[in-house]
């Protein structure tokens, strides 16, 4: 028979993670809790200069004066950061030249995420950096985008290799004392990814990286730099999934991008971690700063889909300090269960003639809360600064929450500031119009979130587009197959 | 085709089609008329399998078929159109996209692949043009914005589109329309 809303929310209820296996390789794994020693001792572990040692050092020791921000409107049980390990990579040698070295059970990971590694990603222009519970796997292309003069490894490679430059950028877009976070990441971050593009570089293809959380209790702390040269262009991709655990896991990252005089960065996002179980028991704690900056003319664009993970905490924004700079965010934030989302974006314009735009979708089912939380400052300098926001929430069923706290800070008369929001709800019209013309009720949601997430997901790179695609209809259509 | 026994259904355990009988054979038209809130609204809702009017007594066969196990989805592969007298929006979906995801589910539930898009784009194309519908109008999200011509214009389309055996109008139609399809 036809279908009720309380039957859709049964079946939202009993989708599970599709993503929920474990990989049983060994690791090495650092004793729990956090202390100087165990910053040393990853630093030490990482064969890195002392200045890099220091850096961390300094993080620490802000970090432990700080206190865990609640601004946010977001519930859960604060981590004992006394009981998480700092530190966890495979235990078979970290680098291979080809993949017929890499562990073949880390390679069946890969192959059930449905991430290929082989030549076929050449075909597809795509260069992977694959992280696996902190360092990097395999780096592959590196060769093609060396002749450019690309640099694109994990940030350890980079401090290593490249120490002028991580040294000069590390901590200039986002501070170690920026906030808990940061800092905590500063100290410990375990590695990341690095990436250059020279002066008047197009980079011939989208750089994309993979997340994953492998260990169970082990935190994850992602450190990403990107900087792009004058008059330079990059498309940077960023996707992740984790397996189910119980335990709540903590990933605290932090992403520096610098966009040079006529640079543009986009960098995308699509987000997967474990959301937890329908009891909302277990899911990992995602807490990431994300900031860009914007020097004369440049652009930095932040696209974000954003499925899965019990709490999300983030900002990705653009200071925008450069004349005539360009600062955008498209978001699709999807919470179901008991899930919570506290996410947007900063646009603050410092530069002349400075544009922004803020198009953020939040879709909320099961007993979820969906907030957009986000912020457009002009600065008094900032004269003919413009800035368009759009916040649109959909809600499934009665008891999930959409929420939006936009502020607005002007100093400057001449700009110009718009704010458009909607709230709307998939109601049982809508659906009974689908299946009356044929559509069942899966296909009918899957149908109406696309067309919902439609402007978002146009501006993701095609390949991403269509796992986004997936994965929201994995995330909210029920139990299919 | 269409053979309705005895009909009686209710909402709210408010019984309102109290026992209907009615025979519709292929090619035929029927005109029901009644006062508003003599369930004419009901009886078309009912045969589309609307979940919240039960069925008490009676029932709807439809080429030979007992509808009452029937999801509205199947009513629907099975050839039941109905057109809404308020139809919804859905912003972001086009028409064409609708369309082409309405047909190849139909087609699924046949257990045929999904139309070939070149024959799905004539099919479009052809039908647009016997109902002198701009092109452009394909491209707009479903009912957004659409005036009231417009959205009957586009429910028109549809079943034009799904080529349905039984359609129900629940709103009179304008005189040029029932000349192409009566």
């Amino acid at each position: 028979m036809a279908y009720t809303e309380e039957e859709l929310k049964k079946e939202l209820e009993t989708k599970e993670y599709e993503y929920g296996f474990y990989t049983d390789i060994e690791s090495d794994t650092f004793p729990v809790g956090l202390n100087e020693d165990i910053v040393i001792a990853i630093s030490k572990k990482k064969e890195e200069p002392e200045w890099m040692t220091t850096w961390r050092l300094e993080a620490f020791k802000i970090w432990k004066e700080m206190e865990e921000p609640e601004w946010a409107n977001v519930t859960y049980k604060k981590p004992d950061f006394q009981a998480i390990s700092y530190y966890s990579a495979p235990n078979s040698k970290p680098k291979y030249d080809s993949l017929d070295e890499v562990d073949p059970e880390l390679l069946d990971t890969f192959k059930k995420l449905g991430i290929s590694l082989d030549e076929q990603k050449k075909l597809a222009g795509v260069a992977v950096d694959i992280i696996v519970d902190s360092v990097s796997v395999a780096t592959t292309f590196k060769k093609t985008l060396g002749e450019k003069g690309i640099i694109f490894c994990s940030i350890s490679e980079a401090i290593k290799e490249h120490p002028e430059l991580v040294r000069k950028y590390l901590g200039t877009i986002v501070p170690q004392k920026d906030n808990f976070y940061a800092a905590l990441n500063s100290a410990v971050f375990s590695d990341g990814s690095f990436c250059y593009i020279p002066k008047g570089v197009r980079c011939p293809m989208e750089l994309s990286t993979y997340f994953r959380i492998n260990q169970a209790n082990t935190g994850q702390f992602e450190r990403t730099l990107l900087i792009a040269d004058e008059g330079s262009y990059v498309s940077y991709l960023e996707g992740c999934t984790a397996p189910s655990r119980d335990e709540n896991q903590l990933h605290a990252a932090v992403v520096e991008l610098i966009a040079m005089d006529g640079a543009e960065i986009k960098y995308s996002t699509v987000q997967n971690w474990y959301p937890g179980n329908k009891e909302g028991k277990g899911g990992v704690f995602n807490f990431v700063t994300k900031r860009g900056l914007c020097e004369k003319n440049a652009k930095i664009s932040w696209t974000q889909v954003e499925t899965g993970s019990a709490v999300t905490w983030k900002y990705p924004s653009c200071i925008l300090k450069g004349d005539n700079s360009i600062g955008e965010f498209y978001s699709i934030a999807v919470t179901n269960n008991h899930q919570q989302a506290d996410t947007g974006t900063k646009m603050v314009h410092l530069g002349k003639n400075t544009r922004s735009t803020i198009i953020s979708k939040g879709i909320s089912a099961g007993k979820s809360q969906n907030s957009y939380r986000g912020l457009v400052r002009i600065n008094s300098r900032a004269k003919n600064a413009r800035n368009f926001s759009q916040c649109d929430s959909l809600l499934m069923g009665n008891e999930c929450g959409a929420h939006t706290f936009p502020y607005i800070e002007v100093k400057n008369k001449s700009a110009q500031i718009e704010h458009e929001a909607t709230t709307s709800k998939i109601g049982e019209d809508q659906i009974f119009y689908c299946n009356q013309r044929g559509i069942p009720t899966e296909k009918a949601i899957a149908l109406i979130v696309n067309g919902f997430s439609k402007e978002v997901l146009n501006k993701l790179p095609m390949e991403f587009a269509v796992e986004a695609q997936k994965l929201l209809e994995i995330s909210l259509e029920g139990s299919v197959g | 085709m269409l053979k309705i026994n005895d009909l009686h259904a209710s909402v709210n355990d408010k019984e309102i089609l109290k026992g209907i009988n009615l025979e519709v054979n292929a090619g035929e038209v029927h005109a029901i008329m009644g006062p508003n809130g003599s369930g004419k609204s009901t009886l078309a809702a009912v045969i589309a399998g609307k979940e919240e009017f039960e069925v008490t007594q009676g029932n709807v066969v439809l080429n030979g078929e007992d509808l009452e196990d029937c999801a509205p989805e199947e009513r629907a592969h099975k050839g039941v159109f109905m057109s809404f007298q308020y139809p919804i929006e859905i912003p972001g979906v086009s028409v064409t996209n609708f369309m082409k995801t309405a047909i190849n589910e139909s087609r699924k539930a046949r257990g045929e692949e999904d139309m070939p898009a070149k024959e799905m784009l004539k099919l479009i194309r052809d039908k647009a043009e016997m109902l002198e519908i701009d092109r452009k109008f394909l491209s707009r999200s479903l009912n957004e914005g659409f005036s009231g011509g417009e959205k009957k214009r586009n429910e028109i389309f549809q079943m034009a589109m799904l080529e349905p055996k039984l359609a129900i109008w629940t709103k009179p139609i304008p005189g040029w329309i029932l000349m192409r399809f009566a």
